[in-house]
């Protein structure tokens, strides 16, 4: 009885206070950590991706007449960072950032508005700007014709 | 065929062989001489889930899942009952281990098992509706019944005995339960549960509005402590469908994890059981053992618990030469901390006072109840999943199952502080082992009505899940059956004949996890019929 007893005492002793000053020390994060969203409303093309890939459903877009509403209601995250991953422009990123206590889930919701871009003949919106101007820049040859094909929706190039 | 087969052709209709499964189909009425074959045989008791076909072949599939240890098979046993009038003859019977997965049943799905030694609600709140069930497809996963209240049906407590009730939140595990202990002055004679108040719905909600790749993220939700085993046996069963092989070094990274998070779990039964006789030193030198652990997985993938990196094909993160380094620091770390924590352990007067001779199961009754993980291991029965149904990594490393025969708690502590010490043996080889190259394959297209099976060995024990694909790029069925939900089937049995004091440590060593067994739905009960004492009070009659 009395041996474990002084075992567990010299056990003890080997050790010092293990707990952390936090949060009066702040701490730094390990840098995989997944913190709070971060979108860049420049880079977003509006495709879609990370409505598809989010667990948590918590990613959605509206169609406005003149620009496209990307809403994330940030106060369900898991914070898995499948977005970031996924997104082919790059647009979602994963910050260090892990504070996030707040009284009002509306505090850590994001709203990025991405302009459409108008159908030359019909003058819908059809596509979001930034998504045409990678198309453009992708195109090959950028003769002005091939240019005005893609500002063309789906519907007037049927006709 | 194998010989074991032979007397079942009888009696069944189809017997089909797939992989390690062999499926069986057999009328209703025909059920139970199966099952008393079957358990000539030595078979353990998993699973029984239905799946509603209604809209298809107006029928419901009742599947129950059995297990030969000695063969390495899955025996299902698959019977369709009527969906409109679904009765079948309860087996809980001649298997004990089936009483609650028949309570399920009838809760989610309607079946009436006839002859069910204790029909009473299982899953559901008590102010459900009657005839709503909410596994079938016609219910929206989104809907919301009106509340009809009526209160649970509690145990009669026989003349002369008194009832003391634990709960509804059990106070030395901090999680929502409710025992009734039905005493005789100082001695247990009989025992009440009512639990399942964290119900998330998390099966309904993967069938219905998540796709293949969501799940995983879901699943490592189930279970606060041991999440990873969900999610790796989640995609583990969606690949064993789609024919998808996962790289050698996705399958490494997925045993790291669940060794890491065995280690860290023990840790913390260690430290609980600790906590709940009183020696609260050992409890606080456990979990200082425990945080490093903890603190590694923080730094290859970002979290302390809920990794987030399984998906179907795969894990998105992949480890570094330095986190191998420093995680081979940290364990063999620990390992001297162990050894010295094992030392102070074993040689504790006051822990054996305590441990020995209490909550004993004998091997008879374990395999009655089916049980698994070192409670089983503690009975002697010899299952490990990792040897029996070999998975991830595990069929190229060498693993130990540590046995023994007493049955008691202070057996589970033993085993539960070898497998810390085997896990770590195990760590140390997957770091020099751990092969080069990509971490995930890319998923097309899972194919329609496929099902699969997966195990898993948590912690706690034999993790069982199956899929059964849908058409729509999302399960058509998704059951989970965690370790402890078998487990707390047999703690009649351990509570029977022990006193009140020792109730919270036999409860405690069965290592129980709410959030695992009742993987559904949250809503809330009353009952203020029973005076609830609080944790004042259990502390005095712990410390008696």
């Amino acid at each position: 009885m009395l041996k474990s007893k002084i075992k567990t005492i010299i056990f003890l002793s080997k050790h010092k206070r293990v707990t952390r000053y936090y949060p009066f020390v702040p701490i730094s994060p390990p840098e995989n950590l997944r913190g709070r969203l971060e979108v860049d409303p420049n880079r977003c093309i509006g495709c879609g991706s990370c409505v598809r890939t989010c667990p948590s459903r918590l990613i959605s877009i509206e169609n406005l007449e003149a620009e496209k509403v990307v809403k994330f209601s940030a106060g369900r995250c898991i914070y898995c960072g499948r977005c970031a991953q996924l997104c082919p422009e790059k647009a979602v990123k994963i910050t260090h950032e892990f504070e996030l206590a707040t009284d009002n889930k509306n505090d850590l919701e994001i709203l990025i508005k991405i302009k459409m871009a108008k159908c030359i003949i019909c003058g819908k919106p059809f596509i979001s700007l930034n998504m045409l101007n990678k198309q453009i820049e992708k195109l090959r040859e950028k003769n002005e014709e091939e240019i005005k094909k893609l500002k063309v929706c789906l519907e007037c190039k049927k006709n | 065929m194998q010989n074991f087969l032979y007397p079942i052709t009888e009696v069944a209709e189809k017997i089909e062989k797939f992989r390690e499964n062999i499926i069986v189909y057999v009328e209703p009425h025909q059920i139970k001489e199966t099952v008393k074959l079957l358990i000539l045989q030595n078979i353990r008791f998993v699973h029984l889930t239905a799946i509603d076909f209604s809209d298809k072949k107006n029928k419901i599939e009742l599947n129950y899942f059995f297990l030969l240890l000695k063969d390495k098979v899955n025996i299902v046993l698959k019977v369709y009952v009527d969906s409109l009038n679904p009765t079948i003859s309860s087996i809980s019977d001649i298997i004990p281990a089936a009483i609650w997965a028949e309570r399920e049943c009838n809760d989610l799905f309607g079946v009436k098992f006839e002859g069910h030694p204790d029909p009473r609600r299982l899953v559901l709140s008590d102010d459900w509706p009657e005839g709503m069930y909410p596994l079938r497809k016609d219910f929206k996963y989104n809907q919301k019944p009106p509340q009809e209240k009526k209160p649970f049906l509690l145990k009669k407590p026989k003349e002369g005995t008194t009832v003391i009730p634990i709960g509804p939140f059990y106070p030395s595990l901090e999680e929502p339960a409710y025992f009734r202990l039905i005493v005789e002055g100082e001695k247990i004679i009989d025992f009440d549960y009512r639990g399942f108040y964290v119900h998330r719905g998390i099966e309904k909600l993967a069938e219905s509005a998540l796709n293949y790749q969501q799940i995983p993220f879901l699943a490592e939700r189930i279970c606060g402590i041991c999440g990873f085993v969900h999610s790796t046996c989640y995609c583990q069963a969606v690949e064993k469908a789609a024919d998808i092989d996962i790289p050698q070094r996705a399958k490494f990274i997925r045993s790291m994890f669940l060794e890491l998070e065995r280690i860290h779990s023990h840790l913390l039964w260690i430290g609980l059981a600790a906590h709940i006789i009183g020696f609260d030193t050992l409890f606080m030198q456990t979990w200082r053992i425990r945080e490093p652990v903890m603190y590694m997985c923080e730094i290859i993938t970002g979290n302390r618990k809920t990794y987030g990196i399984n998906i179907v094909g795969g894990v998105i993160i992949d480890v570094l030469p330095q986190h191998l380094r420093d995680l081979e620091n940290i364990i063999s770390d620990i390992e001297k901390e162990i050894k010295e924590l094992r030392e102070i352990i074993l040689e504790d007067d006051t822990i054996q006072l305590r441990f020995k001779n209490v909550g004993i199961l004998e091997y008879k009754e374990a395999e009655k109840y089916s049980v698994c993980g070192p409670v089983a291991r503690a009975s002697g029965i010899k299952t490990d999943m990792r040897v029996d149904f070999p998975y991830a990594a595990y069929p190229t490393l060498s693993l130990r199952v540590p046995t023994k025969k007493e049955g008691d708690i202070w057996a589970r502590t033993l085993i539960r502080l070898d497998e810390i010490l085997i896990s770590i043996g195990i760590l140390k080889e997957i770091l020099t082992n751990i092969p080069e190259g990509s971490t995930s394959v890319k998923v097309s297209k899972i194919p329609s009505w496929k099902e699969a099976i997966s195990y898993v060995e948590a912690p706690r024990g034999q993790l069982f899940h199956y899929i059964l694909t849908g058409p729509d790029g999302k399960p058509y069925r998704w059951a989970v059956r965690a370790p402890s939900y078998q487990n707390y089937q047999c703690l009649s049995i351990l509570l029977q004949g022990a006193t009140i004091a020792d109730a919270p440590l036999i409860i405690g060593s069965i290592d129980p996890c709410f959030s695992c067994t009742e993987r559904y739905e949250i809503l809330d009960i009353k009952n203020k019929t029973f005076r609830i004492y609080s944790l004042q009070e259990l502390e005095c009659l712990k410390a008696r």
